[in-house]
């Protein structure tokens, strides 16, 4: 679903973002990346919705390689790709349905297609009875829920999520968690930025470590750290 | 396309209301310049229409000097009876010149006293073959013993000609520096309209929307902003055409009103040149400032 091969990353003022990345994600699987902050783990992501251009290497995600499709094509990869970010990117002046509705409606779904899919999608993320607040009224918790189901609504191949518990106390982490590991059983690749130990601990699930832009592990049902460190 | 559509008109209309200050001086200049610009039209057409009218009919009229001798005026007038040009020619005497005078302002009884006989000079009146050879025609006559002035109105068609084209030229400079006002005027306009969304046109483009889906609503407001400040001129062109036809009913000298049809089909250049207008500075703010 998500292979990368000998891909880096070097920024203009010469910052080695990523240095000779290789991976292979498999569809259906939930994978974290893990490391400090500066490791690379945000661009690793950009570089999967084409928001940045690899300096080398391949990708290929969701059987197409990215790394030269061209630009009018780049929308359409999107479709495949839901995103979750830390900082929810909801709009302040839309409410819940119509933050979640908005995703359906710039890829142009029919309306009848938008009125069946929204009350579900709000069900599997339980906010149904908030569906006409706005944003501001909500928790953080709540707000990435709403967050989570404008990514998941398209049915998208894989969820990308940079730190979505980033802003979260542990508690509602832990629901949040469990809405993706919901997400992830339907079938759909879950690649999680995070730094948070204690959810990567608990989950056992497969651990992409990044150090300074190099790949350090690749560890199957993995801790965050090895040994000492967990 | 139905939710299309009325999704890009509900976006249209709410970037209006946002910066409702900016479309209105955007509005307000394309209406300017484009009025500017039907006035320049019209006032073409309008000399044209008057030119050719004098065109068809120019009369040279000869007058003699107040002590011209007989002989001198038997010289001139054979001179003009050789000239192959001259289709025919009157003389009017000193008298008849007065009659016609008397006659011609019978409702002026103060003017009428005032000019006595002997201040109206004679002279001949001549029509030509060619209006076009009006001036070899005039340099002929004018030099002759006896003749004190040569009119015809091609000099004043002349005069008339040169005058129209400065303002018209004039006007064109003022149309193209409004213009380029108006279109830089959108470009801002929607500027700001793409910096007041640009959450929304990320959020847009990462969950997939298609540039051109995300760059529609900008386009129709650049439109629309064009198409309203043109229908705006359109209305104030017509205004002005019927002004003309007022004018004419209350003075009749001035014999060249400006037509309905003329009019209309003013307003409608004036139209696709508005949209024009809007297409082309919401495309240079979006190609600046609109990443997609």
């Amino acid at each position: 679903m998500i292979t990368t091969d000998k891909v880096s990353k070097v920024y203009k003022n010469g910052t080695v973002a990523l240095d000779n990345i290789s991976v292979d994600i498999q569809k259906g699987e939930f994978v974290f990346v893990v490391g400090p902050s500066g490791s690379g783990k945000s661009t690793f992501i950009r570089l999967l919705i084409k928001e940045e251009e690899p300096t080398e290497g391949n990708i290929w995600v969701a059987g197409k390689q990215i790394n030269n499709l061209s630009s009018w094509k780049v929308p359409y990869l999107r479709r495949n790709i839901g995103c979750v970010f830390q900082d929810f990117k909801l709009l302040p002046t839309k409410t819940v349905a119509e933050n979640v509705a908005f995703a359906m409606q710039v890829i142009g779904r029919p309306k009848s297609a938008i009125e069946t899919h929204i009350p579900q999608i709000l069900e599997l993320v339980g906010l149904r009875e908030k569906a006409g607040n706005y944003p501001d009224e909500l928790s953080g918790g709540e707000q990435q829920r709403v967050s989570i189901a404008r990514a998941f609504v398209n049915r998208p191949l894989v969820l990308l999520c940079d730190e979505p518990t980033g802003n979260l106390d542990p508690k509602t982490s832990t629901g949040i968690m469990r809405l993706l590991d919901r997400i992830n059983r339907t079938g759909t690749t879950v690649l999680m930025a995070t730094h948070d130990h204690s959810i990567v601990d608990s989950m056992r699930r497969r651990v992409i470590q990044l150090e300074g832009g190099h790949l350090v592990r690749d560890e199957d049902r993995g801790m965050y750290g090895v040994g000492a460190q967990a | 396309m139905s939710v299309k559509g009325g999704y890009f008109i509900g976006e249209t209309f709410q970037n209006i209301r946002r910066n409702f200050l900016m479309a209105a001086s955007a509005i307000l200049t394309v209406a300017i310049s484009l009025a500017l610009l039907g006035s320049v039209l019209l006032i073409r057409q309008w000399t044209d229409t008057i030119v050719g009218r004098w065109r068809g009919n120019v009369e040279i009229n000869v007058f003699l000097r107040n002590d011209a001798s007989e002989p001198q005026i038997q010289a001139v007038q054979s001179k003009i009876s050789s000239i192959p040009d001259v289709k025919e020619f009157r003389y009017v005497s000193k008298e008849e010149a007065l009659t016609e005078f008397q006659e011609m302002f019978k409702d002026k009884k103060d003017l009428v006293e005032n000019v006595g006989p002997g201040v109206l000079p004679a002279s001949f009146r001549i029509t030509l073959k060619d209006p076009e050879e009006a001036d070899a025609v005039g340099d002929q006559i004018k030099g002759l013993p006896g003749v004190d002035e040569v009119q015809y109105a091609s000099q004043t068609i002349k005069r008339l000609t040169a005058i129209t084209n400065w303002v018209t030229a004039g006007m064109a400079f003022f149309v193209a520096i409004f213009a380029i006002a108006a279109v830089l005027l959108i470009a801002n306009t929607i500027r700001l309209a793409v910096f007041a969304r640009r959450k929304e046109i990320g959020i847009m483009k990462l969950v997939g929307a298609t540039n051109w889906f995300v760059r529609v609503p900008f386009m129709l407001e650049g439109l629309l902003t064009g198409f309203i400040g043109s229908v705006l001129a359109f209305a104030g062109i017509y205004g002005l055409a019927m002004l003309t036809r007022r004018v004419q009913s209350l003075a009749p000298i001035f014999d060249a009103a400006v037509g309905t049809g003329a009019a209309i089909e003013t307003g409608l250049i004036l139209v696709v040149f508005g949209i024009g207008v809007g297409i082309l500075g919401s495309g240079i703010a979006l190609r600046r400032f609109l990443d997609v």
